[in-house]
């Protein structure tokens, strides 16, 4: 169980983290998700005591981190920068980590074989790929059998195996009433791997929800309508709309349209009103990312496209 | 990594995380790096070869300008053996905390121990020790290479003659304290090259400085550095009004404050 109550932190003028509430339940997944900047990494950083809060304060399992008497063993910690000396070789990596906490080697093992690390753990970090450090850094987080555990973009940078992998070990983790708090920016994957969504933009939160009520609150439904004469449809529907309306009609291949701002009823009717035969007629629910998408439209702080700019709320 | 593979369920074993833990964690770190081995490794060797090269060079037999007494030339070697050793020291003590800095390691030795202090003491300890060590054995080779070259002209020296070993033993101080003076700086600094140069320069260039000031109070400091203190226990050289006791004192007054402008930043930075 994590608390963050209030929790904000500055950098000099600039607030990366502003006033956040939110708790981390265990028994589930939940994921962290926000654009680059918004403040999620920063929050990790303060629940393991790395930050200091500027104002307000966060607790795992009631304590404040640095209060814990075995923090290894109570929270296990996948941050998203490097946190390896490149001269030293995995194995003794996680020895030197272990012995802090009287861990015994035979657990150092467990975790190297558990993170397919065996064949490189005697070789140097420095040489090692992404995919290979996220592994030895999962395996770090793991070391101390952790009632909590916190991965900042664990899967960036694995193989799709490695990414399966992670899914089932935070899933299996969760299911055994630990805490899981995960971070993402590959939401096809998070809508597989998460219950709850805690969404961050601009270092406020901005959702707190179970994914599906997450989905659901999206208005980005979609209808999928296939047509002999999709053409007219689509100029129907757009007249009949007007100018300024939320209507959108993209094809999506031969005589196929995706339309948004209509219901499939609505859609149904205008084509039954002009004799048009439709062949299929699918609403489609929004996904994650397009529920992602739109909650964090305003909140992007560098969005692609030439400059790097703030973007007006 | 086998997609079916999970940690095991409860019940989990019992850790904690404990002061000795920490000592033995800073222990496997100092010696599992490249970098430290070479470091002790060169320190020795240069110090046996030069005490190889002075015994060669210097004439213990005669008794001209540049004429060397058989225990002048081992307390040469081994106050030489010092000269190496703070070098090497200032840039180990430096880097064994600005390489987990640059590399990121900082941040797992603070999440498994997040009070901070008990790991810098930790790290301070392993390294104070072990570069202890090193030095005394750095000054051994330096002396052992003396007294072979001595032996083949049928003279010897003994460790144990004059004011031999308290300066060995006086050096060997002065040297492990430089480690944690450098680490002090390191920890302040964060950078390598800025904490290497911090150090180096307290020991290499301020007493330089001080001495070219054409002001006669500032030229009075001169006694009062880091490396003056060293002198003087290695080599008992600078300092009539100075005993061993208030050197040494000197010395770790130097340690202490960089070593505490270490720990005041570790404990109050973000890391």
């Amino acid at each position: 169980m994590i608390n963050a109550t209030n929790l904000t932190k500055q950098y000099g003028a600039k607030t990366a983290v502003n006033g956040v509430t939110f708790s981390v339940k265990p028994g589930m997944v939940t994921g962290f998700l926000g654009p680059n900047g918004a403040g999620k990494s920063t929050t990790m950083r303060m629940i393991v005591g790395l930050d200091k809060p500027t104002a307000g304060s966060v607790t795992v399992n009631g304590k404040r981190y640095r209060d814990l008497s075995a923090p290894l063993q109570e929270v296990g910690v996948l941050l998203d920068a490097k946190a390896v000396h490149t001269g030293r070789s995995a194995f003794n990596h996680l020895r030197a980590l272990a012995a802090t906490h009287g861990i015994p080697v035979r657990r150092v093992h467990e975790v190297i074989e558990l993170t397919g690390l065996g064949a490189v753990a005697h070789k140097r970090v420095g040489g090692f790929s992404l995919g290979m450090g996220q592994r030895l850094g999962i395996a770090a987080a793991l070391l101390g059998d952790p009632q909590t555990l916190i991965l900042d973009e664990p899967v960036n940078g694995l193989d799709p195996e490695g990414v399966r992998w992670v899914r089932q070990l935070t899933r299996s983790l969760a299911a055994q009433g630990r805490t899981v708090l995960l971070s993402s920016h590959l939401m096809s994957e998070m809508a597989q791997t998460a219950d709850h969504i805690i969404v961050l933009g601009k270092g406020r939160l901005i959702a707190d929800a179970p994914v599906q009520d997450f989905i659901a609150g999206s208005s980005h439904e979609t209808v999928r309508v296939t047509s002999p004469r999709a053409n007219e449809l689509a100029q129907a529907l757009l007249t009949a709309a007007g100018p300024g309306s939320r209507a959108r009609i993209d094809p999506l291949g031969i005589n196929q349209l995706q339309i948004s701002g209509y219901t499939a009823a609505g859609v149904g009717d205008a084509a039954a009103e002009l004799g048009i035969p439709l062949h299929e007629l699918t609403p489609v629910r929004a996904s994650l990312e397009e529920a992602y998408m739109e909650l964090t439209e305003n909140d992007v702080e560098y969005r692609t496209g030439g400059t790097l700019e703030e973007t007006k709320r | 990594m086998t997609a079916t593979a999970t940690i095991q369920a409860p019940p989990r074993a019992s850790y904690r995380l404990s002061f000795g833990g920490l000592l033995n964690s800073e222990w496997i770190k100092l010696r599992t790096l490249r970098s430290t081995l070479w470091s002790f490794a060169i320190m020795i060797l240069l110090s046996g070869g030069l005490g190889l090269l002075m015994a060669t060079s210097i004439d213990t037999a005669g008794t001209g300008d540049f004429a060397m007494t058989p225990i002048g030339v081992v307390q040469a070697a081994t106050s030489g053996s010092v000269m190496i050793g703070q070098l090497i020291a200032a840039v180990l003590g430096a880097l064994i905390i600005t390489g987990e800095y640059s590399t990121g390691m900082i941040r797992t030795t603070l999440t498994a121990a997040p009070k901070r202090l008990g790991a810098f003491i930790a790290k301070a300890v392993v390294l104070f020790i072990s570069t202890g060590i090193i030095a005394l054995v750095s000054a051994a080779a330096s002396y052992l290479a003396v007294a072979l070259i001595l032996m083949g002209r049928g003279q010897n020296a003994s460790l144990f003659d004059g004011d031999v070993l308290p300066h060995v033993l006086g050096g060997a101080l002065y040297v492990a304290c430089v480690a944690l003076f450098a680490l002090g700086l390191g920890t302040l600094i964060r950078s390598g090259a800025g904490a290497i140069a911090g150090a180096l320069g307290a020991i290499l260039v301020l007493p330089v400085v001080l001495s070219l000031v054409p002001v006669e109070w500032i030229n009075n400091l001169r006694p009062f550095l880091l490396d003056a203190a060293g002198s003087r226990l290695a080599s008992g050289m600078m300092g009539d009004d100075w005993t061993f006791a208030t050197s040494a004192l000197l010395l770790a007054g130097w340690t202490l404050v960089s070593l505490i402008l270490g720990v005041f930043s570790l404990l109050k930075r973000d890391a």
